[in-house]
């Protein structure tokens, strides 16, 4: 059972890298944006496919009542009471209509968003733990022997490695710390120099 | 469809099913006139029958309209033997029972106190809901002492009842109550689970509990939707909108119709008052003449948009139409036309009071 898990260790290396350096990816391009993403193609592809035609059908009941709103602007309401009231039973009646829209459209947003969610946890969260249960004891590769001192390859292999070899945890961290060093090196040259708070004279008063 | 409505209340004070009737609209515009005449019309037209006739204004005018002092109980209109009126104070009932509830809860440090205040205060249209159903519960009380009274035969006393309403606030917006109560007591009830033990804990000393609050907030909701459901049935209730010729007037009427439309109560009633008629006058002055013109304005583009509804024109006469023989005479026009050729002696026959 679960052989085809028995994966090499380097392999595991491999993928344990892909996935922390999509994280640190994913944590850089933000959540919020890929969500923002996601709902974009959503509305554009699921209009082409008439998944969704909420979304049309919003963009062209807000066209017409700013179109009814222009149209009642131009009518004076004393002097065509009719023309203007029915005009306004009209833009009352969009309103309602898409209020209505707007709240089956952020439902559908608030699910799609939740659905990015999962995926990124899926994607990125959830395998490293299981690595990290699953292969606790296997070890990816070896130190040559004696290289460190005992005690410091003894930490190095909590909490079942093999003593004298790297597992998942240290290169999880290790990984991670090479990465942000590296994002930090990228990204250092380009920052905005914060300017210098300036400090503000107290202005005495002086009494008269 | 080029369907006309005639111009009169006919369908309204013929028909037998109707069990009440509300007459609403701004203030000064002769909502009081009105549902006197209606009134007036309902007990001539249907001499067997007994009508009661009820202003939940606080500025009360159905004394003065009738020439004759009303007060909380139903008393009969001298002159017209089935027409009973009376005088609430809504206001008045919600007062009594938050001093009710706070005779309960005396402790001024007790926490429980101000929030199920703000609690109930918070729900809208309940303290409507609540005022209503006191005169519900008040028009009750005076069956139950008719019936004691005389032989046990006149149970249901009154046949129709007509309510003139006050003119600030949203009269009927406790119709939209049974929804959002019904939202509001599921909310507390998943929370008084949860939380329950501990709000006996700290309302247990004070006497008034949550448990008891909610039940009476069950009890409401029961009641108020009991009376939804008569209310919007067109066959027991109908609303008729009081305006004049003017338009803020019709903009304010215009958006009470659809305001008890999304009530789903039946509106197919609208009574324009004050109207001139100036032009078949003898002796025409000018400024009628040039107000009558604008009031036609408002008149052509009101059947334009109301084709489907009753149009009643009343005319402006001369003097306050008070008294039960001026009320007579006056509410004919609900059910004949107003010809401005024929009957404008009206204008300046009344008796003066």
């Amino acid at each position: 059972m679960l052989d085809w898990i028995d994966l090499h260790p380097y392999t595991l290396l491999i993928i344990t890298f892909i996935i922390l350096v999509s994280q640190e990816i994913i944590g850089f391009i933000g959540k919020n944006q890929l969500q923002e993403f996601v709902w974009l193609v959503y509305v554009k592809v699921g209009t082409q496919l008439s998944l969704s035609d909420s979304f049309k059908l919003y963009s062209t009941k807000v066209s017409e009542i700013q179109r009814l709103n222009k149209e009642k602007r131009l009518i004076s309401a004393q002097d065509e009471y009719a023309k203007w009231t029915k005009l306004n039973r009209q833009v009352d009646k969009l309103t309602g209509e898409i209020a209505q829209l707007k709240d089956e459209l952020s439902k559908n947003k608030s699910s799609i968003n939740s659905l990015v969610n999962l995926f990124i946890t899926l994607l990125t969260t959830v395998p490293l733990w299981f690595f990290r249960v699953w292969f606790r004891k296997s070890a990816l590769f070896y130190l040559p022997p004696h290289y460190l001192p005992h005690t410091l390859e003894w930490i190095l292999a909590i909490p079942f490695f093999p003593v004298g070899t790297i597992g998942l945890t240290v290169w999880i961290f290790a990984v991670k710390q090479v990465i942000s060093s590296l994002v930090f090196l990228l990204t250092f040259p380009f920052e905005q120099p914060t300017s210098k708070p300036v400090k503000v004279e107290k202005v005495v008063e002086v009494k008269n | 469809m080029d369907l006309e409505l005639e111009p009169t209340l006919e369908s309204i004070i013929q028909q037998s099913s109707l069990k009440w009737i509300f007459v609403g609209g701004k203030g000064g515009v002769g909502k009081t006139t009105t549902s006197s005449s209606i009134a007036v019309q309902l007990a001539l037209n249907h001499p067997n029958d007994q009508f009661l006739l009820i202003s939940t204004d606080p500025a009360h005018n159905l004394s003065d309209a009738f020439c004759q002092k009303f007060g909380k109980d139903a008393r009969k209109v001298e002159g017209l033997e089935n027409l009973s009126c009376m005088e609430i104070d809504p206001d008045a009932a919600m007062n009594d029972l938050q001093q009710q509830a706070q005779q309960y809860n005396n402790d001024p440090n007790d926490p429980l106190k101000s929030m199920m205040q703000d609690f109930t205060g918070a729900i809208p249209g309940i303290d409507e809901a609540l005022s209503f159903m006191e005169v519900l519960k008040h028009i009750k009380n005076q069956k139950v002492a008719d019936g004691t009274d005389s032989t046990e035969s006149d149970k249901i006393s009154y046949k129709t009842i007509i309510f003139d309403t006050a003119p600030t606030g949203h009269t009927l917006r406790f119709l939209q109550l049974p929804s959002t109560l019904q939202k509001l007591l599921s909310k507390f009830q998943s929370l008084s689970g949860k939380l329950g033990p501990m709000m006996n804990m700290l309302g247990g000393a004070g006497g008034q509990n949550p448990q008891e609050m909610f039940s009476k907030l069950n009890e409401l909701e029961k009641q108020v939707a009991e009376v939804n459901e008569q209310f919007t049935n067109p066959d027991l209730t109908t609303f008729v909108c009081v305006c004049i010729s003017e338009f803020l007037s019709l903009y304010e009427t215009e958006r009470m119709i659809q305001e008890l439309m999304s009530y789903n109560m039946d509106v197919n009633s609208i009574v324009v008052n004050q109207l001139l008629f100036a032009e078949d006058e003898v002796k025409p002055c000018s400024r009628c003449v040039s107000r009558w013109k604008m009031q036609k304005k408002y008149l052509d583009q009101m059947s334009e948009l109301y084709e489907d509804y009753h149009l009643v024109k009343m005319p402006l006469l001369g003097t306050e139409i008070r008294g039960i023989n001026n009320l007579k005479r006056f509410s004919k026009f609900l059910l004949k036309p107003y010809d401005p050729k024929v009957d404008s002696s009206i204008i300046t026959d009344l008796e003066e009071k």
